[in-house]
């Protein structure tokens, strides 16, 4: 029995830059079920970090336009004011952990406090009870309690990045958005980090956004694969569905470029290069690119068409 | 354990700031010597001197070898006196030697203001008015700066920053260029603070310590403004341009999503990791501020090792300019020394290392 | 020279790297190339697979001989060049070529792409100016970016990341050299257009006959480019072997993880937890005693934590650096 958990309807966020309006997130719709994991697969540039932002606010200054429904269990977040979203949501039932984790330790100060910082902050704990709760988080993921009073720069890049996933859950979140965990790692260590997420999600029934532009690694974690392309999701469905049988022709292409080890396939790549957010491309966004483009698809932008069983494609080959 | 690793610090960092210091004096006092030239000169000065004292009629009597014999004699005495009768390599190495146990010798020329021609006396009575000036002023600008630095980093891009920018370039006229202005607008337009100097002659009188600390005071709002006043619009954009890159880093957006307050992340996040190069940035500006005031000092009429080394520049007194030399190089050595300590304390790296 | 010489030789290659302490202590070294021998014939294209700090851009850099080395031998077509001074080196300059990740910190800001391109012709004397024009036109059509016009004039800034690496790809061919050593050509390049520049690499390597060192550290985009794979940790070359054989069969235990630790996309994956050794690559200032893996691998025995493993051949053609594979 599932039920969901975190929902966006129509989500949009525009900075304002020199350039132009840059719209990163152009109305984004999706679901999150509890304890499912989503990845959220595109290309550099596609907006996937800053939906991410989007759904935990950490927004620049520069901002256009930020509007939709967030969904945290039936309640609208959005219309949250930001002391109450700062106090209520962010790192108590939404944390995320951030790209580049080697930068997101403080390098003055121990690894055991910035840990237990949230705990000081959102739960107002006396120091010893945080710092018990700061060495569980750390033992979770697999870190000894003598790294305790260590400093960042003492600690290997895996033990960072364990590190601030215990500072992420140190909280105990209902939802954790992963943006692009295990950049900057090598592949067994790599491995390993995604052996240590698979097993956490089990124990303490954690929902993932899982945001990657790695496609074989977003297979680690999905339970449902989203696709985003130029500030849109063009299709949502069920691991299974989209690793086999995808139904947007980008998605396709995707696929189809992945160099894999195990099978004789060859990649293929595709031609062009992803479009400027600040002027997007008229009517369907990949259009320029798509081997199977016709007439519409320069024209309008296609909705969204539900295939049934929650896999969704926004395309017009899938117009009734 | 971490206390015997931080005292084999210390020892080593010692051990290589006296080296330092030892070379730098060396160099000096090789080089105010010009190798040995000058004690060439000198020597040759002495030989006329003491020619002239045997030019009296009382000397016609004696035989012009005896005269000669006798003038050698008392060329040697006198070179032996003045420990010239050594080659230079030696004297140098003797200079040192005094000037690293701060047995400074005497001036040619000048004297203290309590008569005394010992060198050391002569610096070490200007030195502390050059130093309270001074550090005063570089410590109000420091503190000014950083805080109004941090502001305008929080604020960058607005109009007040982009004043700032544009007014950056007035902190290339050096503080005594403002000082001789506001000298004419206070002093003597309206008459509300003085001229210069350090106090005024009637508060000496009265001997109370009091009324002699507020004048003091009084007297230095001048100087202190003229400095502060050139140091304002470029210190605070630099440093706000120093904040602005340590308030860019990934891990304070970290923290700013973890929920830490702001305050905190000041403290936390951006003053504690930019703390090294803050430090370095105001001790060594401290180090300046004490010794190139000497157009500042000559403006206002200040009593301090500026107006010392103006005088003995002009009355080429190589021994009290020597001795200046020594006394910055020691100051130097002792605030790098404590800076280096400081670092250990401050910063995790330093301190972890020494501490395993 | 035939096809089956031997164009460069590397024999027990070192470069170490000093750390200076302070002025009382005495220097660390990090090893990034410890011991590396290999050899490489004419037209031979070849992967060298390592993670960040394994050594393998030192080893590249090495070999170009823009570092000279601090231990061993290279040899180009005979000849000892392991310590040839800077002005001695000028003809090898002009037969080799690096290809770097960073097209955009590669190449001059403040240079158009044809200058960019006449720049290596210019240093080594290549003809006069007409025919450097007529080279860069050729080099520009080899890696296909035209009309010329479009681009020959344009500054950097102006072209993508993959057609700056283009560029990059033709300013190495200017000379026509018989060696391209090309470290993580395509990591700093979006997704989509990694296999076509791969592609290019690999078309105008064999129609050149270029000999190619292609490294990287995704061992994935390999399989496309060569017939052999080498892979390097800690400082050493563990294991070399056709590039088939070695994905399908792998000799070294650090081969076996790579290779379990990358994944297909594959809904299955996110059922299992992947089988690969706990731990991360050394430091390479005091590597482990005796094997350098030892420390990680799930097939320890007790020489391996006393003694280096030498070089076994346990098949022709097949080399590997550990003690299973020893000689009964």
């Amino acid at each position: 029995m599932t039920d969901t958990i975190l929902q966006s309807r129509n989500l949009k966020l525009y900075y304002a830059t020199r350039k132009g309006v840059v719209k990163a997130v152009n109305n984004v719709s999706f679901d999150l079920q509890k304890g499912e994991s989503l990845a959220l697969v595109g290309e550099s540039g596609c907006g996937k970090s800053s939906l991410a932002k989007a759904i935990i606010r950490l927004l620049p200054r520069n901002i256009a336009t930020y509007t939709g429904e967030v969904l945290l269990e039936g309640q609208d977040i959005m219309k949250l004011s930001d002391t109450q979203f700062r106090r209520q949501i962010r790192w108590k039932r939404i944390s995320m952990v951030f790209q580049g984790a080697m930068n997101s330790l403080n390098p003055v100060l121990k690894i055991g406090y910035q840990v237990a910082e949230p705990l000081l902050i959102h739960e107002e704990l006396d120091k010893k009870e945080a710092k018990k709760r700061a060495v569980e988080a750390l033992r979770i993921v697999g870190i000894h309690e003598s790294f305790v009073e260590r400093y960042p720069f003492e600690l290997s890049g895996g033990m960072k990045q364990r590190t601030v996933i215990a500072m992420a859950l140190v909280t105990n979140p209902d939802i954790l958005i992963l943006d692009e965990p295990t950049s900057a790692l090598d592949v067994i260590t790599q491995a390993n980090i995604m052996n240590l997420l698979k097993k956490l999600k089990k124990e303490m029934q954690l929902s993932y956004i899982f945001i990657t532009h790695d496609i074989g690694l977003s297979s680690e974690l999905a339970d449902k694969v989203a696709v985003m392309y130029a500030g849109e999701i063009q299709e949502v469905a069920d691991a299974d569905t989209f690793y086999a049988k995808p139904a947007h022709p980008y998605s396709q292409k995707l696929m189809a470029s992945v160099p894999t080890l195990r099978t004789e396939k060859k990649p293929e790549f595709i031609p062009g290069a992803p479009p400027s957010l600040v002027n997007p491309p008229s009517g369907c966004k990949f259009h320029p690119r798509c081997p199977s483009a016709f007439d519409r698809c320069s024209k309008e932008n296609p909705p969204v068409f539900d295939l049934g069983s929650g896999h969704l494609v926004k395309c017009w080959w899938y117009a009734k | 354990m971490a206390v015997k690793g931080f005292a084999k610090f210390v020892a080593k960092r010692v051990l290589t700031i006296f080296l330092v210091i030892v070379i730098a004096l060396y160099v000096t006092i090789f080089i105010a010597n010009m190798g040995g030239v000058v004690d060439e000169i000198v020597k040759s000065t002495i030989k006329m001197e003491v020619a002239m004292r045997f030019r009296g009629p009382e000397w016609q009597r004696y035989d012009p070898e005896e005269r000669e014999k006798l003038m050698l004699q008392e060329y040697e005495l006198e070179l032996a006196r003045r420990g010239l009768n050594q080659p230079f390599l030696i004297r140098s190495v003797i200079y040192l030697w005094n000037a690293l146990t701060l047995d400074l010798g005497r001036a040619e020329y000048l004297t203290s203001d309590t008569g005394s021609r010992y060198v050391r006396n002569i610096i070490l009575e200007r030195l502390p008015t050059t130093v309270m000036l001074f550090t005063t002023a570089t410590v109000l600008n420091f503190l000014i700066n950083m805080a109004v630095g941090l502001y305008l980093s929080r604020h960058h891009g607005s109009k007040l920053d982009k004043f700032f920018i544009g007014m950056a370039p007035t902190s290339v006229i050096p503080g005594w260029f403002y000082g001789i202005f506001l000298i004419l607008i206070f002093a003597s337009q309206l008459h509300i603070l003085p001229y210069g100097g350090l106090v005024d002659v009637e508060i000496v009188k009265t001997r109370d310590p009091f009324l002699y600390a507020m004048d003091v005071l009084k007297h230095m709002i001048l100087p202190l403004s003229s400095w502060i006043i050139s140091a304002f619009f470029l210190g605070c954009y630099s440093n706000r341009t120093f904040f602005l890159i340590f308030s860019t880093e990934d891990y304070v957006e970290a923290a700013r999503a973890k929920g830490v307050p702001p305050r905190q992340i000041e403290t936390k996040y951006i003053l504690r990791p930019s703390l090294p190069p803050i430090i370095t940035g105001f001790a060594l500006g401290l180090i300046n501020s004490w010794s190139g005031a000497i157009i500042t000092e000559r403006v206002f009429n200040w009593p301090g090792l500026g107006t010392v080394t103006y005088a003995a520049i002009n009355l080429f007194d190589s021994a009290v300019l020597i001795g200046v030399t020594v006394i910055y190089a020691y100051l130097l050595g002792a605030t790098v020394l404590i800076l280096d300590i400081l670092y250990g304390l401050i910063d995790p790296r330093i301190k972890v290392q020494y501490g395993r | 020279m035939s096809e089956d010489e031997e164009l460069l030789e590397v024999e027990n290659l070192r470069k170490w790297f000093e750390l200076r302490k302070g002025l009382f202590s005495s220097p660390l070294y990090v090893k990034a190339v410890d011991g590396v021998s290999f050899k490489l014939k004419k037209g031979e294209a070849i992967s060298l697979v390592g993670e960040s700090g394994s050594g393998k851009t030192t080893l590249g850099k090495t070999i170009l001989r823009l570092y000279e080395p601090t231990g061993g031998t290279i040899k180009i077509k005979g000849r000892d060049i392991t310590h040839l001074k800077s002005n001695e080196l000028m003809w090898y300059r002009r037969e080799t070529a690096l290809i770097e990740q960073d097209p955009y910190g590669a190449l001059p800001s403040f240079f158009s792409i044809h200058r960019i391109l006449e720049e290596p012709l210019i240093i080594h004397k290549f003809g006069n100016a007409e025919e450097r024009r007529k080279r860069v036109r050729e080099v520009l059509e080899e890696v296909r970016l035209t009309p010329i016009e479009d681009f020959a004039p344009k500054y950097p800034h102006m072209l993508s990341g993959g057609q700056l690496q283009r560029v990059a790809i033709a300013r190495a061919l200017t000379l026509r050299p018989e060696l391209v050593v090309a470290d993580e050509p395509v990591s700093m390049l979006d997704a989509s257009v990694r296999i076509e520049i791969l592609n290019l690499l690999r078309e105008l390597q064999e129609k050149r006959k270029i000999s190619f060192i292609y490294i990287t550290h995704d061992l994935t985009t390999t399989k496309y480019f060569s017939e052999k794979l080498f892979i390097m940790y800690a400082g050493k070359i563990v294991e070399i072997g056709d590039m088939l054989k070695v994905v399908h069969n792998p000799l070294h235990p650090y081969t076996e993880a790579l290779l379990k630790a990358i994944p297909d996309p594959d809904p299955r994956n996110r059922e299992i937890l992947r089988d690969v050794p706990p731990g991360e690559p050394p430091n390479l200032v005091n590597p482990p005693s005796g094997c350098r893996f030892h420390p990680r691998c799930p097939y320890k025995m007790d020489i391996c934590q006393k003694e280096e493993p030498p070089v076994f051949e346990p098949e022709n053609g097949r080399f590997v650096l550990c003690w299973l594979h020893a000689k009964k």
